[in-house]
């Protein structure tokens, strides 16, 4: 499982974050407070950890 | 000479759980959703039912949809699927933080609104290879208030018909908006964390499991099948043989599903003079409880390639990189370096607004 940061096809950076699941998927995840992957990515933050720069 | 009855009776009899004749499984299908880890899990596996376990013991079970359900004759409702757990590998001693919850009803809060600190019966049927106590329980999302009591499984390999009513808490949080409110658990299995220590009323915490129910996990190969499960307002109940969706048509059922969960065909077409800029056109079928997570695939229906969309010519695939949705659809995106402008491709989206 990994976190990375986000840019649009401008170079625009996005609040989306990334995340490809060990089963291969890859999951766009929105800045909505109330999605549950957002509050899993939060938790998963507030551990300590750094998502990846975009490209 | 009238006698006066000591049960509530609502104008209207409507079951509050949504999916519960088993109808939609949008994103596992028939397959197979195998857990064998100590880390925490809790997959989705039926629309709107999700299998839950954490702790430090490893735990080894799966979870599928069966053919195996009760008869029209029986339950007067004829199902297609049951909801089938399957413990592979038994447990004979949790540790105190270990927990399974083979099935676990989540309840959105503008719905449970309506049921809060009513008397609600709950129903349903169940079948399993290990006779015994079986625990229940429901509690609110932030697990902080929690009611725990038992239902017996009289004879193995048998579907039996359940009931239970409670009347709904009043103290502690509750929350009436578009989060998640209301858990119902059945069948959990915990150790001494999440064990209630008295049955049948409102405790402070978060309890799944009774106190001297029946360990059916220790048993390697041990099933427990849900189906028609009900949340009925009032102390009666749909009973053995009234059970209803929660939509009036399987079309209302659907789009109450897609409420959390959808998938569909997006169409992409990349700019002209900025490749990597996607326009991508898709409304969904149902507003979005909140923004969801989104996930593509190039073919609809199953065996593409995760996180690519087809050029509708033939031509190679295209990369996703980003998506941007609302609640209610899709309008932009952008794809990884390398994509060729103004060209069209098409695939399968997800969209994830579950609980």
């Amino acid at each position: 499982m990994n976190y990375k940061k986000c840019k649009d096809g401008l170079g625009v950076g996005l609040p989306i974050i990334v995340l490809t699941t060990t089963d291969g998927n890859v999951k766009y995840i929105p800045s909505d407070p109330q999605n549950r992957d957002w509050i899993q990515y939060q938790e998963w933050l507030a551990a300590g950890n750094t998502p990846d720069p975009a490209d | 000479m009238s006698k006066i009855l000591n049960v509530h009776i609502p104008a209207e009899q409507k079951n509050f759980a949504i999916n519960r004749a088993l109808d939609f499984w949008q994103e596992k299908g028939g397959s197979v959703t195998t857990v064998n880890t100590s880390a925490n899990s809790s997959p989705y596996i039926a629309d709107m039912v999700v299998a839950v376990s954490t702790g430090s013991t490893t735990k080894n079970y799966s979870i599928q949809r069966s053919t195996t359900v009760p008869t029209v004759l029986q339950s007067g409702f004829q199902s297609t699927y049951s909801y089938l757990f399957t413990m592979i590998t038994g447990i004979n001693s949790f540790a105190a933080s270990d927990r399974i919850i083979p099935y676990q009803v989540r309840l959105e809060g503008l719905d449970y609104a309506r049921i809060h600190g009513k008397a609600i019966t709950y129903g349903f049927w169940a079948i399993a290879s290990v006779p015994g106590a079986y625990s229940f329980n429901v509690q609110n999302s932030a697990e902080t208030r929690s009611y725990v009591t038992t239902f017996n499984v009289n004879a193995a390999n048998t579907y039996e018909f359940k009931s239970i009513t409670i009347q709904m808490d009043v103290g502690g949080t509750w929350v009436f908006d578009n989060t998640g409110s209301l858990l119902v658990n059945i069948g959990s299995v915990t150790g001494s964390t999440y064990t209630a220590g008295s049955q049948n009323q409102w405790l402070n915490g978060s309890f799944h499991g009774a106190a001297g129910a029946t360990n059916w996990t220790a048993t390697s190969g041990a099933t427990l099948r849900i189906a028609q499960f009900s949340i009925v307002e009032g102390s009666l109940g749909f009973g053995s043989t009234g059970f209803q969706r929660a939509g009036k048509t399987i079309q209302q059922e659907l789009a109450m599903c897609q409420r959390y969960y959808e998938t569909g065909v997006v169409g992409a077409i990349t700019d002209g003079s900025n490749a990597n800029v996607l326009l991508l056109t898709t409304q969904f079928r149902v507003s979005k409880r909140v923004q969801p997570t989104m996930l593509f695939n190039s073919s609809y229906g199953g065996g593409g390639t995760a996180n690519q969309l087809s050029h509708i010519n033939g031509g190679g695939n295209l990369v996703m990189a980003s998506s941007s949705p609302s609640t209610e659809g899709l309008a932009s995106g952008s794809s990884s370096s390398g994509s060729v402008a103004g060209r069209l491709y098409s695939g399968q989206y997800a969209a994830d607004a579950r609980l």
